[in-house]
């Protein structure tokens, strides 16, 4: 297992280095100058060269490369537009998109998996299409326009809740007051109808897949009622696709974090990558995608990780 | 000559009744042979397509030999259907009554497809936005640009545009039909390359293993760690945004079907045949294409069909974001970019946008799941 753990780390810092490289030289071939743009218009010649030699940018690309990742590591890489280490920028707004993330995991786990076990027992009962109809109207539905449903309808219509933003924050947590809760309940709900959607479709399958098993019928011919038949015996079997799954989700929040932040302006690192994008800013787009690297592949080794341990037949070498 | 063979010479011969009958309108033979669903489908797709035709020569809207291109495609395109239900109503009869209860796979596929019927739901929407799309010179009540001054920011039903216009007084429900172009077009396209490139590198990868493969498992690898829509807003930032940038970056995005593709192959190869194939000292090449690739073309297909429904959807958040398919050029993603600055006063403008997304992403997606279920029995856990 530890040399499992081990080499898989080592894979993990080569994906990485490649994503970092493909990374900075995408940004070399985007248009505009890093400098022009930090310099703002009317700057003169003089200066626009002074700022270029600060920011390395007459050196050759590898050498380039190399003072970007090391300013990175030892935190002194700045962001062009903001002027600050970029580490403390995504640092601020890192436990907005955290917090949302998170909670948007916990909704879609707590309503996915009662829903599709229940559509599993009550195979084509009127729940079971009802379930599945809406699972795959979920998956075909994209999250900004259910953030934006959600708007027009809670906030335009019936003005239940707030219609964009934060709210207020307590230790740098909005769910900790009445204000930032109101806040949090439309981009998380858009946030997770997707992830909830697809993890019911999963939960079902999975568990169907489990109930025709032979110790399913032998655990029901022993006696033992129907609830620990389900629960005990066919849940515990079925949970572990669905157990990868929600680890998977920590990944694909991201992807939707974008669209859902931009969409109800929820200051997390979806919005910052957005506007660091239009910005041009260099720094802000290296670090950011590399953190966001960092946490879908360390999310999947640990997901891989933990069903090992729930798994005791599974076994990596 | 034996009574058996009399009788199918018999059955070969179309009853005259039905001959006329199916030459007079289209279904209506179909009627006369009790086949009478696929009668009214028939029928009714004809009528359909003969009352888009006529609506659109009383009003002026034909382009025969010169014009704008897509006019031109959608006026001849009409008239090729019409005559195309008519042969097909003639070849289908023909043919149903010659139809041999057993056949191939795709054969029995395609009759248990018929009975499913989510999947026929699918594949009518599915047709039915395909079709929108072809003739929106002809289905659309307004060109998709052409601005109602009179009328900006009306709600549905207002100065005759159905579904409202936004803020530059434009049909919404024209910009809708004309916006499932922008929608197929690069939804279809990226998924072509998805498929094409996709199913190549998989077939590749899983047939010969060894070091092509870890390169390609390596390689999709380092794609799966950077989240797509992070990966697409990158390379359209520094290559500018259009349609067929966002074909291209979708199209490498979406190389993760080489994934399913090479799982396939790697069950494949392992089977009877492609054994006894090899044993007869056949190549790599025929393997490959004569038996490795038409069994998995079932999974190809499920796919293919959900991948489409992804690629819109993406599709859509590029253009939401002002990565994608730039103004004026109608799509659904750009609209609900406007619509969002207009959401206090213009409900229609969000509204309706969406709702064309979601039913086109939900009927790819109900049609992809039944070819699942009809093709591919193993791959879906419940059997339905």
């Amino acid at each position: 297992m530890t040399s499992y753990i081990i080499r898989r780390l080592g894979q993990i810092v080569l994906v990485l280095f490649i994503v970092s490289v493909l990374i900075f030289s995408l940004l070399q071939l985007a248009p505009g100058d890093p400098a022009t743009v930090l310099a703002g218009p009317g700057t003169s010649v003089e200066e626009l060269e002074a700022i270029r030699q600060d920011l390395g940018l007459n050196k050759p690309i590898h050498m380039q490369y190399l003072t970007f990742v090391k300013k990175l590591f030892n935190g002194t890489l700045k962001s062009y537009a903001y002027k600050q280490p970029v580490m403390s920028i995504i640092a601020e707004r890192f436990p907005a998109t955290l917090e949302l993330g998170l909670f948007a995991i916990i909704l879609a786990t707590i309503v996915s998996i009662p829903a599709g076990i229940i559509s599993a027992i009550w195979q084509d009962t009127t729940a079971d299409y009802t379930v599945t109809t809406v699972a795959l109207l979920g998956i075909s539905t994209p999250v900004f326009w259910t953030a934006l449903m959600l708007m027009l309808l809670l906030s335009i219509q019936f003005d239940a809740l707030p219609v964009s933003g934060r709210g207020a924050t307590l230790w740098g947590f909005s769910i900790f007051t009445l204000d930032g809760l109101r806040h949090i309940v439309i981009p998380m709900i858009a946030l997770s109808s997707v992830q909830m959607a697809m993890n019911t479709r999963l939960t079902r399958s999975s568990m169907l897949e489990v109930l025709r098993e032979d110790y399913i019928t032998t655990a029901r011919s022993k006696g033992l009622k129907e609830n620990v038949v389900i629960l005990g015996h066919a849940f515990r079997n079925a949970v572990l696709p669905v157990m990868t799954n929600v680890g998977m989700m920590v990944g694909t929040m991201v992807a939707g974090a974008v669209l859902t932040e931009t969409t109800t302006a929820w200051p997390g690192l979806g919005r910052l990558m957005i506007s660091s994008i239009n910005r041009r800013d260099f720094a802000v787009i290296f670090a950011l995608t590399l953190l966001i690297s960092f946490g879908y592949v360390v999310s999947y080794l640990i997901v891989d990780i933990l069903y090992a341990y729930a798994d005791p037949r599974i076994t990596y070498d | 000559m034996t009574e058996k063979t009399k009788l199918q010479r018999q059955r070969k011969k179309l009853p005259r009744l039905t001959f006329i009958l199916s030459l007079i309108f289209p279904g209506f033979g179909h009627f006369n042979e009790g086949k009478v669903k696929a009668g009214i489908l028939l029928s009714s797709f004809t009528l359909v397509q003969i009352v888009v035709l006529v609506v659109g020569l009383i009003n002026n809207r034909m382009a025969w030999f010169g014009g704008v291109l897509d006019q031109v495609v959608a006026t001849w395109a009409s008239v090729l259907f019409i005559l195309g239900f008519w042969a097909l109503s003639y070849f289908g009869i023909k043919r149903s009554l010659l139809k041999q209860e057993s056949g191939g796979y795709w054969t029995r596929a395609a009759r248990e497809f018929m009975r499913h019927k989510k999947g026929l739901v699918g594949a009518f929407i599915v047709v039915l936005v395909v079709w929108g799309a072809l003739f929106a010179p002809l289905v659309a009540p307004y060109k998709p640009l052409k601005m109602d001054l009179m009328h900006t920011v009306t709600g549905p039903g207002g100065g005759g545009h159905p579904l409202g216009t936004d803020n530059f007084g434009r049909d919404i429900l024209s910009r809708i039909i004309y916006g499932s172009r922008v929608a197929l077009g690069v939804g279809g396209g990226a998924t072509l390359l998805n498929m094409v490139f996709g199913g190549l590198l998989g077939l590749l990868g899983g047939y010969y293993k060894g070091i092509i493969d870890s390169a390609l498992m390596r390689f999709l690898e380092v794609l799966n760690s950077i989240p797509y829509i992070i990966f697409a807003l990158l390379v359209l930032s520094v290559f500018g945004a259009g349609v067929m940038q966002i074909i291209i970056v979708l199209g490498i995005y979406g190389l993760q079907a080489a994934r399913i593709i090479r799982s396939e192959v790697l069950s494949v190869r392992e089977e009877d045949y492609v054994m006894a194939c090899e044993a007869t000292g056949a190549g790599d090449f025929r393997k490959i294409f004569n038996h490795i690739f038409p069994n998995s073309m079932a999974s190809l297909l499920v796919v293919t069909t959900m991948r489409i429904g992804i690629n819109i959807i993406v599709v859509a958040g590029l253009s939401f974001l002002g990565f994608g398919v730039k103004p004026p050029t109608p799509s659904w993603g750009a609209m609900l970019q406007s619509a969002q600055s207009y959401m206090t006063v213009a409900w229609w403008m969000a509204v309706f946008p969406g709702l064309a997304i979601v039913l086109t992403v939900f009927g790819f997606n109900l049609l992809g799941d039944s070819l699942r279920d009809v093709l591919d029995p193993k791959m879906s856990a419940s059997g339905r």
